[in-house]
């Protein structure tokens, strides 16, 4: 028996090591072996050298199985440890025979990457690059590219990205969303006065972001367009529900505030009532007595007319909401039609509109039981109350008592970009709505008949910009107000929106770094925020936003440091802004001085712990940095050396890109150290003279 | 569009694994989000174009994007005590239901126990029902209702309409019966 194996010579490990490369056969040619009836893990493979390249003298299906080699971590599967193979049609492997010379049992060891430059196209024939896609693993494209390489490149294997689809379609063709999510603004719950304006407002903007992403749908096959017109027309019907329904509360607050300011006009004008009656009678009968009886029957007979006007109260909300539906579809059809850009103005001027609607609602509902009253109503005009007092009937302001409870339990951010972080709201410009609002109401002249004649067919609700179809065009005419609302004309403005805690006055100016591109087209990565001013009363770090008013820069995230020692004369005090991702595409500030950026200190983020002498903090620039550690090997210090800055100002940029301090320890483990920027300042003039003052 | 250029984006420490066209693991993608860039993203895509995703982003912000529901269900073995548990360590909890949706909370008790104030700010209605009883405890119980049984007499619409008016004790009961005052 023994001697029979020496024999032996077709035998792996006893003659030679005969390796082979090959090309994994098509879907077809697999049969159960792909579709959970296979057996082993095999795959059909043509080799080189020993199979043909046609398949008229060797069929896909005729070629031999290869038995797949799995990694010693892949687990054969006893014990339950097991990894599927990862082999695709067309699949370039390389492998061994297990008879050598009979190359009848092959096995696959390994598979090449595929590259860029391999074709992707169906089958065609043996040895022709072909995709892996099959009729069961199929990838349109949609949510994950296309991609069939694995290649140590940016191209190869694109993730979605954690940005709007919006962008991702503006930062190139084969980007993606990692969710249509992501890039929308949430508004959370409060019982802030203004939150419901802030609601609407933030709504109108989602549907002006989705309507964009839709119209750019409309670029595609005419057949395909009445679907997209269809979630067009059924983002038009959710968001009037929405809005509709936010307006609920405003409507509330309106009838509220119209009822308390009537009453106390209906009761002076039911005594002056009394007062002309009793006269009028006393007068005829000379009796006071006869008099009193008159007046009192007088007031008692407006008993039912107030009843009728405070039976509609109940009602109201309901009724002026079910009857202002169509006119918020059309306001909001409008911004559809012709808003490209959502700006705060276009907000402002439907808030305005649909306070328009709520008071031609409240006063056409109202109308017609203001006759029954009209003796005891003195001057009150139920149009002139509403608009007069719409901002408190609003709610937008609101006196407290020292009894009233206080809205101190509002989150300090309400609104939050998903996928992003807190967003710093706008706020509410109460005099902007109320000046918008009132301007549509003159142009339309009529209170009552002219706001419920505010129909798009009437086409008279062509008194708001985002109604004018030359709204998104630079040059538009303006009827309320300059409210241009097409993509932005100038994007050099860049912001850095400071918010969320108690206390204000702080400015920062971002520093706009790595830049690509020059003049109008230069964008780059915000590398610093030079802090302008420190503000005061903060008791916790504030939010940092960093916007664009073409808001085309993405991806800067900065964080606030505050003082907390109640010694210091900096306490509660923004001590600095630290960048914690620079982002790209941010246009560079018109305002970006002309002198460069050099460090000017070291912010100790975290102190880290275990550091010992010999722990070296250097820059990528070589530069070496002063360290001071405490008895517990904490960082508690590191300065900024002279030759950091000299190294650095001698390069006429300066810093110019995202600054990055690393720690060389043995030991510690844990600190976290940035470094702060400001402009170098600027040249003094040569020493001319040295004096001493001391001798 | 201008991204970074590729030398200042970290390739590098980048590693994925594919699953093929439905599922991936990818590690520090340099690729820049909205919240900076990739710590690692669980990505998943159904047939019919369902997508998820699970990670963190490096400025530290972990997400899970569903695009159907999400469950998440706790305790099926578990006797008593805290099954599910949220907590924010520091900063708010918020719960919003974005577009047309209610936000339900079912239990055999519920407990709203704020260390200071609770709001309820209703747009239209709120209402409080009770199988048994609902008591009112506080220092100071104030209404401000116009109309309504518990709209008290000199804050009513018709109380203050027919404030200090001479009409009659019986017109005056005529008001209460109509429910004027």
């Amino acid at each position: 028996m023994i001697e029979e194996s020496l024999l032996k010579s077709n035998f792996v490990g006893r003659d030679g090591f005969i390796w082979w490369v090959g090309q994994v056969a098509p879907e077809k040619a697999q049969g159960d072996q792909v579709n959970g009836a296979g057996w082993g893990n095999r795959r059909k493979v043509r080799i080189m050298g020993y199979h043909p390249f046609s398949t008229l003298e060797l069929e896909d299906e005729d070629l031999p199985w290869a038995q797949v080699l799995l990694p010693s971590t892949g687990g054969s599967g006893k014990g339950n440890k097991a990894t599927t193979i990862s082999l695709s049609p067309g699949d370039n492997v390389f492998g061994f025979f297990l008879d050598g010379d009979d190359a009848q049992l092959p096995v696959i060891m390994g598979v090449f990457g595929n590259t860029l430059y391999a074709g992707s196209d169906e089958y065609s024939s043996p040895f022709v690059p072909f995709t892996g896609y099959t009729s069961k693993v199929k990838n349109d494209g949609a949510a994950h590219p296309k991609n069939e390489t694995n290649e140590e490149n940016s191209q190869s294997q694109k993730s979605p990205r954690h940005v709007s689809p919006k962008l991702a379609k503006q930062i190139g063709e084969n980007e993606r969303a990692v969710s249509r999510m992501v890039g929308e603004t949430v508004v959370f719950g409060s019982a802030s006065p203004t939150a419901t304006i802030s609601k609407i407002t933030s709504e109108v903007d989602s549907m002006v972001n989705a309507i964009g992403d839709l119209k750019g749908s409309l670029q595609i096959p005419s057949d395909a367009v009445g679907a997209v017109k269809g979630k067009m027309d059924k983002l038009l019907s959710d968001k009037t529900d929405k809005i509709a329904g936010l307006a609920s509360g405003l409507v509330g607050n309106m009838t509220n505030g119209l009822y308390k300011g009537m009453a106390p006009a209906l009761n002076g004008g039911l005594n002056a009532l009394y007062d002309k009656v009793f006269a009028t009678t006393f007068a005829a009968t000379k009796s006071r007595g006869t008099a009193k009886q008159a007046g009192a029957a007088a007031q008692a007979a407006m008993m039912l007319p107030v009843q009728a006007v405070q039976n509609f109260l109940p009602c109201a909300v309901g009724n002026v909401i079910s009857s202002i539906g169509d006119a918020v579809k059309g306001l909001l059809r409008g911004i559809m039609d012709n808003v490209q850009n959502f700006v705060s103005c276009i907000g402002e001027q439907f808030v305005a509109g649909l306070m328009n609607q709520i008071i031609g609602g409240l006063t056409k509902g109202l109308g017609p039981l203001m006759g029954g009253v009209s003796k005891i109503l003195g001057g009150f005009s139920l149009g002139g109350f509403l608009r007069s007092k719409a901002e408190g009937l609003m709610a937008i302001t609101n006196a407290l008592s020292c009894n009233d409870t206080t809205p101190d339990f509002d989150a300090p951010t309400n609104e939050w970009v998903i996928g992003k972080g807190p967003k710093s709201a706008v706020g509410v410009a109460v005099d902007s709505i109320l000046a918008a609002a009132n301007a549509a109401d003159k142009l339309t002249e009529s209170l009552v008949g002219g706001i419920q004649d505010l129909s798009v067919a009437s086409g008279s609700l062509g008194v708001f910009d985002f109604l004018n179809p030359s709204v998104s065009v630079p040059s538009m005419g303006d009827s309320l107000g300059k409210c241009y609302s097409g993509p932005p004309l100038k994007c050099a403005g860049l912001k850095v929106n400071i918010f969320g805690s108690s206390g204000k006055g702080a400015i920062g100016k971002a520093i706009v770094g790595s830049i690509i591109g020059q003049g109008n087209t230069a964008a780059g990565s915000i590398i610093g925020v030079d802090l302008v001013s420190g503000g005061s009363g903060y008791n916790s770090p504030p939010f940092i936003e960093i916007t664009d008013e073409c808001k085309k820069g993405y991806g800067a995230i900065a964080r606030a440091v505050i003082d907390y020692d109640e010694d210091s004369p900096t306490y509660q005090q923004v001590t600095d802004i630290y960048i914690v991702s620079e982002g790209e595409n941010y246009p560079v500030p018109e305002d970006q001085g002309v002198e460069p950026f050099v460090p000017d200190h070291v912010i100790p983020i975290n102190p880290g712990e275990n550091y010992d002498d010999d722990t070296v903090v250097t820059d990528q620039w070589d530069n070496v940095y002063p360290v001071y550690i405490d008895d517990d090997g904490r960082i508690v210090k590191v300065s900024v050396p002279d030759s950091a800055v000299a190294n650095i100002s001698t390069n006429p940029n300066g810093i110019d890109e995202l600054p990055e301090l690393k720690i060389a320890s043995r030991t510690g483990f844990g600190a976290i150290l940035k470094l702060a920027l400001k402009p170098r300042p600027s040249y003094q003039g040569e020493i001319k003279q040295v004096i001493d003052c001391v001798s | 569009m201008a991204e970074r250029p590729a030398s200042k984006q970290n390739w590098q420490q980048r590693e994925y694994i594919n699953f093929g066209p439905k599922f991936r693991i990818d590690m520090g993608n340099p690729q820049m989000g909205m919240n900076g860039t990739t710590t690692y993203d669980l990505l998943a895509v159904a047939d019919d174009g369902n997508t998820s995703a699970v990670g963190m982003t490096d400025a530290g912000l972990y997400h899970i994007y569903n695009d159907q529901c999400i469950d998440i269900i706790g305790g099926e073995k578990a006797d008593s005590g805290c099954c599910v548990n949220i907590v924010g360590r520091n900063g708010d909890i918020t719960i919003t239901a974005q577009s047309n949706g209610d936000v339900k909370i079912t239990a055999k008790n519920i407990t709203i126990d704020a260390d200071k104030n609770i709001t309820l700010d209703a747009g239209s209605d709120i209402k409080l029902k009770a199988g048994n009883r609902i008591d009112l405890e506080s220092n100071i119980a104030n209404c401000d209702a116009l109309v309504g049984n518990l709209a008290p007499r000199d804050i009513s619409f018709g109380g203050l309409v027919f404030s200090g008016t001479k009409i009659g004790l019986d017109a005056a009961q005529g008001l209460k019966t109509r429910g004027i005052v």
